[in-house]
């Protein structure tokens, strides 16, 4: 078996952001990295929205990333720190549009581990220096300068290391133009090693430890070092030399500190606590992210706290000495990984889980916000407090869809689209939510507007070329013509030049200012000024087809007869003298638009009712004279000519000119093939199924460059993004005829006509592969099952350290109550009007977090929904502390065929490690037969977890700790019927296909049962010699198994031939302690097949087929949001093909992390028969002498092998 | 690259002759009279104390050995005992049992050579099936022969009952889903609940209703 790896959809978490200068314009772009891809992405400050500009799987880890900027540079660089062990230093190349690699120094071994750095990275803020640290003992560190010609120069390695330490973060201190100064959080951990009782791990302290940077003598001073009272997890520079008083913020648990050298006394802030919070108050607080901000005269902090809430810092400073720090509550943001304040005063923020958001900075917090000061007199212990309210500084400008983390997915066709959709249970806490992904673009629908009659076609035309925006909507009906003006309101308008009488085949702006509109039985030239000339078609001959651009017009009469007219110097439309007369009638014509600063497009493509497609020639020295001709395999519906070059690499596009043809063919095949701009040769044709309906074909506008609206039986769009090709359909109605339109309220949109009304469509999200409907969850969803008859889902969701609904009411009501009995008597009309308000408080969870009640406080829920509407059932609500952790959907054999059940598995106040509950149960409901209500059936306790379950054979197969049982419905609880001790550690999937059982254990890889009804036992027959962590598995078939880790491996187990499950227990009964057996204890060992590292955790494994008539693929998602497949070849010959491009790949293409790929999809377990798609496709991005050079060892041209690489994917998915 | 030797020819010729005396030794045993454990062990279903054995081999000197002989003449006597017309006062009992010792043996009649077959390979060009017809012929004790004659007898007594259509399937099915419901079968006959296997309060019917039928 031989796979073929495809990401559909990139990991859409950030663990890291930063922001700067990339492109050394004034423009400020945000560098994230998402895993193991890097992005870079512009906010527009004009509309507001967040624009990818590029985007490179770097087949690493990311661990950290920085900015750094050389003294009086106007660019930033991109450092990045990854599991190479090696760091790397990134330039973005605005005109290429892709990072390119200026140094990369080797310091140590691949791999994240403890004493390799990679982990931290720190700059000095003048640009001299920067520091990499491992989490134990290395730190390294770099000078960086410019040479004689100004390009970035990196020193050797200078060792900073310190043996038996851990580190917690690493700053650059602004020192100025002193020498650099680094910042790290130290822990000695030598004492409490050696020490057996304990104490010293006890009293063990955190120090703050300066390493100076000696650029005279070139090596590094561990120059200071002072131990810390409380713990503390982050530093943040502060602004020095002549900005400000230099010195770092640390952040404890619970304050803010302010250190620097010299005279300076340590200034102490606690970090403010919201009045009247759920949490427990002994819980401590930490900053977890922060954003520095610094203009001429002032720089002030924005500090995340754990619970979401933004605080305002700013230093007071007298003679140079920090005399207070000020704080103040600021705004309240979901919780974040990354704050970014652009000099364009927009806040980025990375969200930890979920979606991320972009807001504008309104205020600077300059309000009646109360602001609290460090000198204020507290007590040890005590804090402030605020009120947390909604949004007042910042407004949200933009918000980028997360799908992170995917808990949970279903893969199905519930909506009855032909294609099917995914059901993704995402997110973590109150900011869960259900999404349903379906492929195609996102169409923004801005403005339906009814016809009369049966409109057929529609165009916008300008009144003059000068004009940004559209001045008429022209619609044709079957006996009339339609004008609308377009302005503050469209209108209808009589004396726009347009015969309104009659159906039109064409119109559009002539020369400058002119306009023209071609009739059946005529052509009129409409002129600025009102003068019309029409020429009418000879006799009774009618104009079948036209095709008209700025310049040219050309129209078929029947009779296949060819007429040329083109526009000459002075406006006048001229006719050429000779007409054509094809072989056959003419069913469809298209002439490309005028390339900019020429005359005419030269050439003309005519579709034949003799299946051929043939180029004329425009040119005056050879004025229709036939150049080349394609033969089809069905009649031409449509033709469209484009120039689609962009900057699109392909080398097609660049060798002959970027013009494509677009051929639709009644049969629903879309066949696009390139035209040589010189000769007019017809080559390299991709063929492409859209539809059971003929292909119409209509030419728009997109993002500046040319591209096709191709409707079948649905709306494809075929347009250039981001150097690449893409065709994909629309989410959207039907339409029947599509044209480019721009006004001020939409600068690039369509107009459409779809079922007899006129539509304005704008098409933001491109380049986005799903489009995602969203419902809102309450707790994080765990599992996800469809409900076969009605299509209902059925989801549990449930979160650790967190209250039920009911606990909070009664907590908020407690606190309430002794707001109001611990006031003075004087005061107690106030406290109770105080506790009124605190009791209508209602502050959204999703924005400001839920509260935290503490280890072993579980809430949990059971819900159904409809999964197209997004509503919500039935629900049901589990005590505080019971918390469910698997869910089945199946019928028993003892209750007949039409009841259907909905089993959970729950356990009551489970401590997660060690592992332990107080009791578990089996909690059984009865679904309503039409699949809405929920009907509490019985409830069974068990002695542990249960924390897998699976329909078997009319009953259930229940995973309860390691013990696998089947359980049957009983009248008053679940009976017991058969179980199987012998699995090793817990029982974390069951997957069942006949009376086999296909169990993943949480530590030793999956293993194969079968049930013997005979003896009524379940027998393990084999298992797996490789430990494995399953998080979940897909049977392939009888004999083979897909499992999936949660270290991000994809293995495939298969049976020998000869295994046989006809295997016995030991008749004895139970098993002798000395003698276990070897490795598990199955004699019978499954082999593996592929094996296969993908990089993120992955949460499920569906085998499906992802578009109508395609074979199945396996699909997983990953905690990281991202989906992919895995696609078995069908021949060897494309097996091996793809073998020898991935092997080229791997040797021509180096890494921008300079990672080795072939061990990063070996990081534990050899990869084994799984090509790695995504390095094959990176080849479209090569330099076009690498790709002829890989082509001719393939024995291949490059378009060839560019073919073949998007024929696979188009295969399978998208 | 250098390919190292593992082991030599003297140690092939070893493994080969081993698979064959263990192909050998496994066409005398009827599977009947032996359970292959997941483990790969073998027990001895003849002896009611089920003793485990690691190899065929082990098992083999087992079946010549004191014990196991005294346990295959007491199942024969208590056979013998059962077809005897001393046991006429409950015709329909025996009858019952008769028609499922049938049933049971006629699903499990493959010889155990046979499984061996699927799993080892043979790779001495012997023909291997001549061996085995005399050899499973001559070194069988008397017991099996005695076994097919009663299956005949019992076969006999099954084709007169004809009114009673009883077919092997239903029986089988019948006897599983009994079995997975968690019910023991006992010599005579009747049923218990499995102590290990959980049990509604009012589950006593069903199997009553059952064990009457046939």
């Amino acid at each position: 078996m031989h796979l073929y790896a495809l990401t559909l959809q990139k990991p859409s978490c950030i663990t890291a952001a930063v922001h700067g200068n990339f492109s050394g314009r004034k423009a400020q772009e945000v560098v994230v990295a998402r895993g193991k891809v890097l992005e870079l992405l512009r906010p527009d400050p004009n509309t507001g929205k967040v624009v990818e500009l590029v985007s490179t799987e770097v087949f690493g880890l990311i661990r950290s990333l920085i900015t750094f900027r050389l003294t009086g540079s106007t660019k930033d660089y991109i450092v990045l720190g990854s599991d190479s062990g090696r760091i790397v230093i990134l330039e973005y190349d605005p005109v290429k549009n892709v990072f390119e690699k200026v140094h990369q120094e080797t310091y140590g071994k691949s791999g994240c581990r403890r004493i390799v750095p990679g982990q931290y990275l720190a700059v000095d803020p003048k640009g001299r220096a920067l520091m990499i640290g491992a989490v134990e003992k290395q730190k390294l560190v770099y000078i960086l300068n410019r040479d004689s010609a100004a390009r970035l120069t990196i020193s050797s390695p200078l060792e900073a290391h310190k043996s038996h330490t851990l580190v917690y973060h690493v700053v650059g201190v602004d020192v100025g133009f002193e020498n650099p100064l680094f910042a790290c959080l130290e822990l000695d951990y030598e004492e409490s090693d050696n020490d057996h009782t304990g104490e010293a791990a006890q009293v063990a302290q955190q120090n703050l430890t300066y390493y100076e940077l000696d650029l005279g003598l070139n090596h590094v001073v561990r120059k200071y070092s002072e131990p810390l009272d409380d713990m503390a997890n982050m530093l943040i520079t502060v602004p020095g030399g002549t900005d400000g008083p230099s010195g770092v913020l640390v952040c404890c648990e619970n304050y803010i500190i302010y250190k620097n050298f010299g005279d300076q006394p340590d200034i102490r802030c606690p970090i403010p606590r919201r009045q009247n919070d759920l949490d427990d108050a002994d819980r401590s607080m930490l900053i977890i992210t922060s954003a520095m901000h610094k203009t001429k005269h002032l720089f002030f902090f924005l500090l995340q706290s754990e619970q979401g809430d933004i605080f305002k810092v700013m230093l007071d400073v007298e003679d140079d000495i920090v005399v207070r720090i000020k704080i103040k509550y600021f705004d309240t943001v979901p919780v974040c990984s990354s704050l970014c304040v652009l000099k364009s005063g927009l806040l980025f923020c990375s969200s930890e889980f979920g979606n991320h958001y972009l807001y504008q900075i309104a205020h600077l917090g300059d309000d009646s916000e109360r602001e609290f000061h460090s000198d204020y007199p507290l007590e040890e212990g005590e804090t402030f407090f605020f009120g947390p309210r909604p949004l007042k500084n910042l407004i949200l400008v933009d918000e980028m869809e997360s799908l992170s983390p995917i808990m949970s997915c279903q893969i199905a066709d519930l909506a009855n689209e032909d294609t099917p959709q995914l059901y993704a249970a995402c997110g973590r806490g109150p900011r869960s939510s259900l999404r349903v992904l379906r492929h195609g673009l996102e169409v923004t629908e801005m403005a339906v507007s009814e016809l009369p009659g049966n409109p057929h076609a529609v165009w916008t035309v300008k009144k003059d070329s000068k004009e940004d925006f559209d001045s008429y909507i022209v619609v044709s009906f079957m006996n009339a013509t339609l004008i609308l003006s377009i302005g503050e309101t469209v209108e209808e308008v009589t004396d726009s030049g347009f015969l309104g009488t009659t159906p039109t085949l064409a119109c559009s702006q002539l020369g400058d200012d002119a306009l023209i509109q071609i009739y059946p039985e005529g052509i009129r030239h409409i002129r600025s000024d009102k003068r019309v000339n029409e020429w009418r078609s000879p006799g009774k001959r009618l104009i079948r087809q036209c095709a008209v651009n700025e310049h040219q017009v050309v129209i078929a009469l029947s009779g296949g007869e060819i007429v040329y007219f083109e526009m000459d110097q002075s406006g006048q439309l001229n006719e050429y003298t000779e007409r054509k007369e094809m072989t056959a009638e003419v069913i469809c014509i298209s002439l490309g638009s005028v390339p900019p600063g020429q005359q005419r497009c030269r050439f003309l493509a005519v579709g034949l009712s003799d299946q051929t497609v043939r180029i004329i020639s425009l040119d005056p020295h050879d004025t229709l004279q036939p150049l080349s001709m394609q033969a089809l395999p069905a009649l031409p519906e449509s033709l469209c000519i484009v120039n689609m070059s962009g900057n699109v690499s392909d080398d097609t596009t660049v060798s002959t000119g970027g013009l494509f043809l677009n051929i639709g063919l009644q049969n629903g095949v879309l066949l696009r093939t390139a035209l040589d701009n010189v000769t007019g040769d017809l080559s390299d044709t991709r063929t492409r199924y859209l539809g059971t309906r003929p292909v119409k074909l209509f030419r728009v506008r997109i993002q500046g460059t040319e591209g096709v609206i191709a409707v079948s039986s649905r709306t494809w769009l075929n347009y250039t993004y981001q150097s690449r090709f893409h065709l994909t359909p629309l989410s959207y109605d039907l339409l029947e005829y599509a044209s480019s339109f721009t006004s001020e309220q939409c600068p690039e949109g369509m107009v459409a006509i779809s079922s007899n009304t006129l539509r304005i469509l704008a098409l933001e999200k491109l380049g986005v592969v799903f489009n995602q409907v969203s419902t809102p969850l309450q707790y994080t969803p765990r599992k996800l099952l469809i409900h076969p008859p009605m299509s209902n889902l059925v989801l549990i969701e449930t979160d650790h350290n967190a209250f039920t609904e009911a606990t909070k009411l009664h907590r908020k009501k407690q606190m309430a109550e002794e707001m109001v009995s611990s006031a003075a008597d004087d005061e107690k009309a106030e406290a109770a009007k105080a506790a009124e308000a605190f009791l209508a408080e209602d502050l959204p969870e999703h924005m400001f977090g839920s509260p935290k009640a503490g280890r072993g406080m579980w809430a949990s829920c059971l819900r159904v929904m409809h999964p197209n509407q997004g509503k919500t059932l039935d629900i049901v609500q589990f005590e505080q502390n019971e918390a469910a952790f698997s869910l089945a959907v199946c019928q028993f054999v003892s209750k007949g065929d039409l009841e259907w059940f909905v089993v959970v598995g729950t356990a009551k106040d489970m401590i997660i490690t060690p592992r332990a509950i107080s009791s578990g149960s089996l909690i059984v409901f009865r679904l309503s037969p039409d699949g809405s209500k929920l009907e509490h059936v019985h409830t069974t306790q068990l002695d542990d977890v249960p924390i897998a379950m699976a329909p078997f054979q009319g009953r259930l197969l229940v995973g309860v700790g390691k013990l696998l049982r089947i359980y049957d419905i009983g009248k008053k609880k679940m009976l017991r019927k058969c179980e199987n001790k012998h699995l090793p550690y817990l029982v974390v999937d069951i997957k069942v296909m006949g009376r086999r059982v296909y169990v993943g254990d949480v530590q030793e890889a999956v293993h194969f049962l079968y049930y013997r009804p005979h003896e009524n036992q379940l027998v393990i027959f084999a298992d797996e010699v490789v430990p494995r962590f399953c998080t979940t598995s897909c049977i392939l078939d009888y004999n083979t198994v897909a499992s999936a880790d949660k270290f991000g491996n994809i293995t495939i187990l298969r049976l020998p031939s000869d295994v046989t499950d006809q295997v016995d227990e030991d008749p004895s009964g139970s098993r002798s302690l000395w003698d276990r057996g070897f490795l598990n204890g199955a004699t019978q060992k499954a082999n593996v097949m592929t094996s296969y590292h993908v990089g993120e955790g992955i949460n499920t494994l569906h085998k499906v087929s992802l578009i109508p008539g395609g074979s199945e693929v396996l699909v997983y998602t990953t905690l990281s949001g991202s989906i992919g497949i895995l696609v078995p070849f069908s021949s060897k010959e494309d097996s091996d093909f793809f073998q020898h491009l991935e092997m080229h790949m791997r040797s021509e293409w180096s890494n921008l992390v300079g990672r080795d790929h072939l061990s990063f999809r070996s990081y534990y377990v050899p990869v084994k028969s799984v090509i790695d798609g995504d390095l094959c496709e990176v080849y479209n991005s090569l330099d076009p002498s690498k790709r002829r050079e890989i082509a001719l060892d393939l024995d291949r041209s490059p378009s060839e092998v560019a073919k073949k690489l998007e024929d696979l994917r188009t295969r399978y998915a998208f | 690259m250098a390919f190292k030797l593992v082991g030599d020819q003297y140690s092939k010729i070893r493994q080969a002759r081993k698979r064959r005396v263990d192909h050998l030794l496994a066409g005398q045993i009827p599977e009947s009279e032996v359970l292959k454990m997941r483990d790969g062990r073998f027990a001895c279903t003849v002896c009611s104390s089920r003793p485990v054995f690691d190899t065929l081999m082990v098992l083999s000197v087992h079946r010549k050995g004191k014990k196991h002989i005294k346990a295959v003449l007491a199942n024969m006597k208590r056979s013998l005992e059962e077809s005897q017309p001393g046991k006429a006062e409950q015709p329909l009992l025996a009858q019952t049992q008769a028609a499922l010792d049938h049933a049971l043996f006629s699903s499990q009649s493959s010889s155990l050579s046979s499984s061996f077959e699927k799993e080892g390979d043979i790779k001495e060009g012997t023909d291997t099936s001549k061996r085995h017809g005399p050899a499973h012929d001559t070194s069988d004790s008397a017991v099996p022969k005695k076994k097919q004659k009663m299956l005949q007898s019992q076969d006999k007594a099954c084709e007169v009952e004809s009114d009673k259509v009883v077919t092997s399937s239903n029986i089988n099915s019948d006897y599983n889903r009994l079995r997975s419901s968690g019910w023991l079968p006992l010599s005579d006959g009747t049923w218990i609940k499995d102590p290990q296997v959980e049990f509604d309060s009012s589950s006593d019917d069903e199997t009553s209703d059952e064990g009457k039928t046939e």
